[in-house]
């Protein structure tokens, strides 16, 4: 199997980041919302582990990707509790439904 | 006197008052109550009797060796930032220790006289904790070293004078005239804080005895360098001493300001307050001197002022307004004199001598007026309008000789203390007249000045006159028996009314101890005045003249109007040749100037206080379109954040290749 | 990395091990002191707020035995920014302490006091952060735990609504930026920071196009942090809805975190540190000093038509954000003051009067959580003469008024901006003049409110006494009025930090 080179890995990274993130400013759904957040994470991993491999720069990017990771999963345990709270109190997981709080 | 005694009195001069403030703000509404006012006597009186120690301490012999260094200062250092060290000095010399203890002395009147005068308010503690405030702030004002102390102070003078007009803050009327004080204060500050800029960039440093300090070859060079710069600073400042000191257009406020109680509208709007803007010009005479365009623009602002506010209180019937509008006039006069320091080096000191001296006398005067009329409203149930009263002077015989004496002194009869000061600055206009480049100029103003002390004798024995004379008449509200003013209030009338009537002789142009004293400033050099017999007699034909049509006007002619009019109807007896005059009199002088003062007044309610107002109303305008964007939808929110992350990102894309 | 190595950078962060230790017991043994249905015994919040006070004690302890160092090589620094920051942070999250103290119930007050210990020792760590990671990490110690204390002491709709939107916001934000972080790392090779920004210094835009993407990105990130515009739009609808120690929290700890982050890599934002013409930071400083001014002028203008307090008040955080970020760009300015002493100097100062602010406005409260609309401060003047007082003092100082820190916070800005000598520079110390003077407008209504308009008769119930929020309120006074009278400590500190 041929090496592709770093470029390939920034533009999947890259894609990524579009999605999630347009993915954030449009869904409705707060489900939606985070699945969005974690492809952008994910395409920052693969930015770092891209780089960590093609740049000769050592383990560094690894690591953060680790730590990118844990942090990942530590933020969607507080989300499913915010959310399910969000829940209960407005019977349904329609952020556009929190609207009481404006100008 | 040691240095260290010296010190100590400097520190106890603001601490004092500052305490009794602290103290009353933090018991007087639960514990002192009614009692509140002995704290505020005591802080006061303290200050009072340092002052006159301090004042008798700096002795020119004090500093005999160079009369451009203060006799004390002390100082903290508070922070460094940069190339900027500021240091808090606390500064004393001659003008700074006339100015407290006429502060102090005038102040402790005021208190006594509003114990009685508030005696029923709910308001009873918080009105004396804001008077040692005020207190407090004025003498830090005037013992300030620097350019960044005074401005501090001049904010806290501020801020205390709105506290006070808005004292009854439940009528709407007095809520406004707060407000309206405060807006209009801030063009002032705005002056004040470009000059302070200024002088920080110039001079590089904001202390008085660097700014002010004339003697250095250094300072020399400075301002040889920097001519423009020193007029623009020197018209800085006076825009600042225009918002204190209620000048033309920004005097607005100060009339509005009579919604105060009428003891603060004695100390704060007649006495102290207003007058730092005069203060102000007059300490940094050094750096006048060399800008005679500013001190043009002075004495053209102050005439104006003058002449305006005089026609202004012609027609008024609110005898607190008419005192207010005075006021405004007598500082336009004060500044006419600041202005006349333009005439030549040798003019500079009787100049601002004159300015300092009216000052001087006008805070005791004005005072007296302002609790005379206090006095008259408390007796009166709270009514202020003159058509609604006269003949009073039976019926309040205390109140009623203190006001003539405080009439007499502000129109300006011989040999009262408002005659001296008026006089010196007549004098200094007409030097300017004779002396110096710009003598149209000062002839000019010389001639506003004259027609404004007319007008000043005029309108005050109109007060005089409608308030004191005539038949009996009371409103309703005063009740049954209008009652002379208490012990309390008709004490502090009667001193300030001896002061009126003899401090012009004692420390005036006769004895020359005033000017000899205050010659002990920066800036100033001992002269050797001499009276001026010619424009004496011509200042007592001026207080003649206003005074005699006033009683014509207002005592003769009404009951010989009546008589006229039973006698022939519409048509007039020839013999009746004192009426004609009379008539003549109303349709050339007083309809025009009817006029004239209606026009003033329209201008003040339509154009300034619209434009005030549009300047408020601006930024609410500008926040429309932001908040819409406001909604309350986080997804919105998100969007924004996206588009702006990604414009950003084009920016620097584009930046970068326009290279 | 060695033992040897472990142990120096742990005795960097010593300050906030005690922390972390402290956080760790909460959350242990939390849990184990509620009774058999999850009902705590009551005055439990008393004992865990003490902890906390006791952890922060330690930890202020062991900081004021640490000496500043210059740089080193490892994940920790400990020098004059993380020295000054500590010591800001400690004491005013010790103030924090106080005002959650009564706001928080028995049942959760062991999360709550180790939330806030934890994203104190996270704002630390980003202060002594030396590399990317525990930079991260950093920010995220504060965003997760802020998370928490938004979510856990109160359930209402308002309260979770402000929740969501925080986090949905924060999480989104936190995405842009772990992706620039990652680019940056890619563009420069490193995960140091000092040798970040020693290559970013050097580095022309055009050798490097990823930076093209990651430095706003970063920017875009942190801005949401110091509430710049248009990343402020969470702040409003957040402070309204969340308890008033949670608005004072929000108002001052991320604009920190923000700031400091945004000091670690100033070769990405100061004009003054590029040696080469099209470094990233020459651009990044043009567009973050467009960011400055939106977020003075929307953040004071919007504050102009609130009528509920706590917006009010995040309106105005959001401009003090604003003025913030002229101290940044000021730069290190070798002549005159230094723009990030004058930030550091401003960011304490601020601390003081927005959570002074808050905790007046929860000490003088009537009934409920706290005082919320400006209708509630009418005639406070009268019905709680020295509640008003305090709240003028803090009002003064936000509008930047003698006598208090709020003046000498801007004076210092508009000095440091002013003496840096370029004109853009210039025009946004001119800027931020005229927006102090906006500012004082709605600041002083609020105090025309108090002192001249008479009280409603309903809410004239007596104050429920609060007694850990009016000793925070004390100690918010003496700051903002000690800072004014005796800042050469503080500034010198400030000064520290810049060296």
């Amino acid at each position: 199997m041929s090496d592709v080179g770093l470029t390939p890995y920034l533009i999947v990274a890259a894609v990524l980041f579009v999605c999630g993130i347009v993915c954030m400013a449009t869904k409705r759904n707060a489900i939606g919302v985070l699945m969005g957040v974690e492809l952008v994470l994910n395409g920052a991993n693969l930015n770092l582990i891209a780089f960590s491999r093609y740049g000769q720069l050592g383990f560094d990017g690894q690591a953060i990707a680790m730590f990118v990771i844990v942090l990942a999963a530590a933020e969607a345990a507080v989300a499913l509790a915010i959310v399910l709270n969000f829940y209960n109190n407005h019977l349904t997981v329609d952020v556009d439904q929190a609207r009481q709080l404006n100008s | 006197m040691s240095e260290s005694v010296q010190q100590l009195l400097m520190w106890l001069i603001p601490g004092a008052p500052l305490t009794a403030a602290i103290l009353i703000a933090l018991f007087g509404p639960k514990v002192l109550r009614g009692q509140s006012h002995w704290l505020c006597w005591l802080g006061i009186a303290t200050a009072f009797g340092c002052s006159l120690a301090l004042l008798t301490s700096i002795t020119p012999e004090g500093f005999a060796v160079d009369p451009s260094q203060p006799a004390v200062v002390i100082g903290y250092e508070w922070i460094k930032v940069g190339s900027l060290d500021i240091r808090i000095d606390l500064r004393a010399d001659a003008m700074t220790s006339i100015m407290l203890s006429m502060v102090t002395g005038v102040s402790l009147l005021v208190a006594i006289f509003g114990s009685g005068y508030m005696h029923h308010d709910p308001g009873y503690p918080r009105f004396f904790a804001a008077v040692s405030l005020f207190v407090f702030s004025m003498c830090m004002l005037v013992l300030a070293g620097s350019f960044l102390m005074l401005f501090v102070f001049w904010e806290a003078v501020g801020l205390c004078s709105y506290l006070l007009i808005g004292f009854w803050f439940r009528k709407p009327s007095a809520a406004a005239a707060a407000k309206k004080a405060f807006v209009v204060n801030r063009i002032g500050d705005f002056g004040l804080l470009m000059a302070m800029f200024l002088i920080w960039r110039t001079f590089g440093s904001l202390d008085f005895d660097w700014v002010l300090n004339s003697g250095s070859t250094e300072w020399q060079m400075i301002i040889g360098a920097n001519r423009e710069t020193i007029t623009l600073i020197c018209l800085c400042l006076f825009l600042g001493a225009m918002g204190k000191s209620a000048q033309f257009p920004l005097h607005v406020w100060l009339p509005d300001a009579m919604e105060g109680p009428t003891p603060v509208s004695a100390l704060i709007h007649a006495a102290t307050m207003v007058t730092a803007g005069v203060y102000l010009v007059a300490r940094c005479t050094p750096l006048f001197v060399w800008a005679p365009t500013a001190q043009l623009v002075v004495a053209g602002v102050g005439a104006a002022t003058a002449l305006i506010a005089a026609l202004t209180a012609l027609m008024q019937y609110d005898l607190k307004r008419v005192m207010a509008y005075s006021t405004v006039s007598q500082l336009g006069f004060m500044f006419m004199a600041l202005g006349a320091a333009a005439a030549g080096p040798e003019y500079v000191t009787p100049a601002v001598t004159a300015a300092m001296f009216h000052l001087f006398t006008h805070a005791f005067f004005k005072a007296l007026l302002f609790l005379g009329s206090g006095s008259v409203m408390h007796s009166m149930g709270d009514v202020i309008d003159m058509r609604r009263f006269s003949g009073l002077r039976r019926v309040m015989p205390t109140t009623h000789w203190t006001f003539l004496a405080g009439a007499a002194a502000l129109a300006g009869v011989p040999p009262l203390s408002g005659f001296f000061s008026k006089d010196d600055i007549l004098a200094s206009l007409s030097a300017g007249m004779t002396h110096g480049d710009h003598r149209l100029y000062f002839a000019i103003i010389f001639l506003v000045a004259v027609l404004t002390a007319v007008l000043t004798a005029f309108y005050t024995f109109r007060a005089y006159f409608m308030t004191f004379w005539g038949p009996e008449k009371f409103p309703e509200e005063a009740g049954a028996h209008p009652h002379e003013a208490s012990p309390v209030m008709a004490i502090p009338l009667q001193i300030l009314a001896l002061l009126a009537i003899s401090i012009g002789f004692i420390v005036g142009p006769l004895t020359h101890r005033f000017s000899s004293y205050l010659a002990h400033t920066m800036g100033l050099s001992e002269t050797h005045p001499h009276l001026h017999w010619g424009l004496m007699l011509l200042s007592t034909a001026i207080a003649a003249s206003g005074i005699y049509a006033a009683f014509v006007m207002y005592v003769r002619s009404p009951a010989k109007a009546e008589e006229a009019r039973l006698r022939s109807g519409r048509l007039y007896d020839l013999s009746q040749n004192k009426f004609y005059f009379d008539e003549i009199l109303t349709t050339l002088v007083v309809a025009p100037l009817r006029r004239l003062a209606a026009l003033s007044v329209s201008f003040d309610r339509t154009v300034i206080d619209g434009a005030v107002d549009a300047v408020g109303r601006l930024p609410r305008l500008l926040s429309q379109a932001p908040a819409r964007l406001h909604g309350g939808v986080v997804g919105n929110y998100a969007l924004v954040m996206l588009l702006a992350a990604t414009a950003a990102v084009v920016f620097v894309v584009q930046a970068l290749g326009r290279q | 990395m060695s033992h040897e190595s472990i142990r120096t950078a742990v005795q960097l962060i010593l300050p906030e091990c005690i922390l972390i230790g402290t956080v760790c017991v909460m959350f242990l043994t939390g849990p184990f002191l509620l009774g058999r249905n999850g009902q705590a015994s009551p005055g439990l919040r008393h004992r865990w707020g003490a902890l906390a006070l006791l952890a922060i004690g330690a930890a202020a302890w062991q900081w004021w035995h640490t000496t500043p160092v210059a740089a080193i090589d490892g994940p920790f620094l400990s020098d004059g920014l993380s020295f000054t920051i500590r010591g800001i942070v400690l004491a005013l999250g010790a103030v924090l302490v106080l005002a959650a103290w009564n706001q928080l119930d028995d049942r959760t007050s062991a999360e709550c006091n180790a939330c806030l210990l934890a994203l104190l020792a996270g704002v630390n760590l980003t202060a002594a952060a030396n590399d990317i990671i525990t930079l991260f990490l950093g920010l995220e110690l504060v965003s997760i735990p802020t998370y928490l204390l938004l979510y856990l002491p109160t359930r209402s709709r308002p309260a979770q609504e402000a929740t969501i939107k925080y986090f949905l916001l924060s999480l989104f934000s936190s995405a842009m930026l772990v992706y620039g972080l990652a680019l940056l790392y890619g563009a420069t090779g490193t995960t140091m920071l000092p040798e970040i920004v020693e290559l970013l210094k050097a580095t022309s835009l055009t050798e490097s196009p990823l930076l093209l993407i990651a430095a706003p990105l970063i920017a875009a990130g942190l801005g949401f942090r110091i509430t710049a515009v248009p990343f402020h739009f969470y702040a409003p609808d957040v402070f309204q809805g969340v308890p008033a120690f949670m608005a004072a929290l929000l108002s001052f700890i991320p604009k920190v975190v923000g700031f400091t982050a945004l000091w670690r890599l100033t070769a990405l934002t100061s004009r003054a540190a590029a040696e080469s013409a099209d470094a990233v930071s020459t651009y990044m400083a043009s567009v973050l000093a467009v960011l400055a001014v939106l977020t003075m002028f929307i953040g004071n203008l919007m504050a102009l038509r609130q009528s509920n307090l706590h917006r009010l008040l995040a309106y105005s955080s959001v401009a003090h954000g604003g003025y913030m970020l002229v101290g940044l760009l000021a730069g290190g300015g070798s002549s005159g003051v230094p723009g990030g002493a004058a930030l550091l100097f401003y960011l304490a100062a601020y601390g003081f009067m927005t959570i002074g602010a808050f905790c007046i406005l929860l000490a003088a409260r009537r009934s409920g959580d706290s005082i919320r609309t400006i209708d509630e401060l009418a005639g406070l003047g009268s019905s709680q003469p020295l509640a008003a007082l305090v709240l003028s003092v803090f009002l003064f100082s936000l509008a930047g008024l003698p006598p208090t820190a709020g003046f000498l916070g801007k004076f210092n800005l508009f000095l440091a901006a002013w003496s840096s000598g370029v004109s853009g520079t210039r025009w946004l110390a001119v800027i931020l003049a005229m927006n102090a003077a906006i500012s004082a407008w709605y600041y002083l209504r609020l105090i025309g409110v108090m002192y001249l308009q008479s009280p409603q008769p309903s809410t004239a119930d007596a104050p429920t006494r609060n007694l850990p929020a009016w000793i925070a309120t004390a100690v918010c006074v003496a700051g903002t009025l000690g800072l004014f009278l005796v800042p050469q400590a503080v500034w010198d500190a400030a000064l520290l930090a810049t060296q």
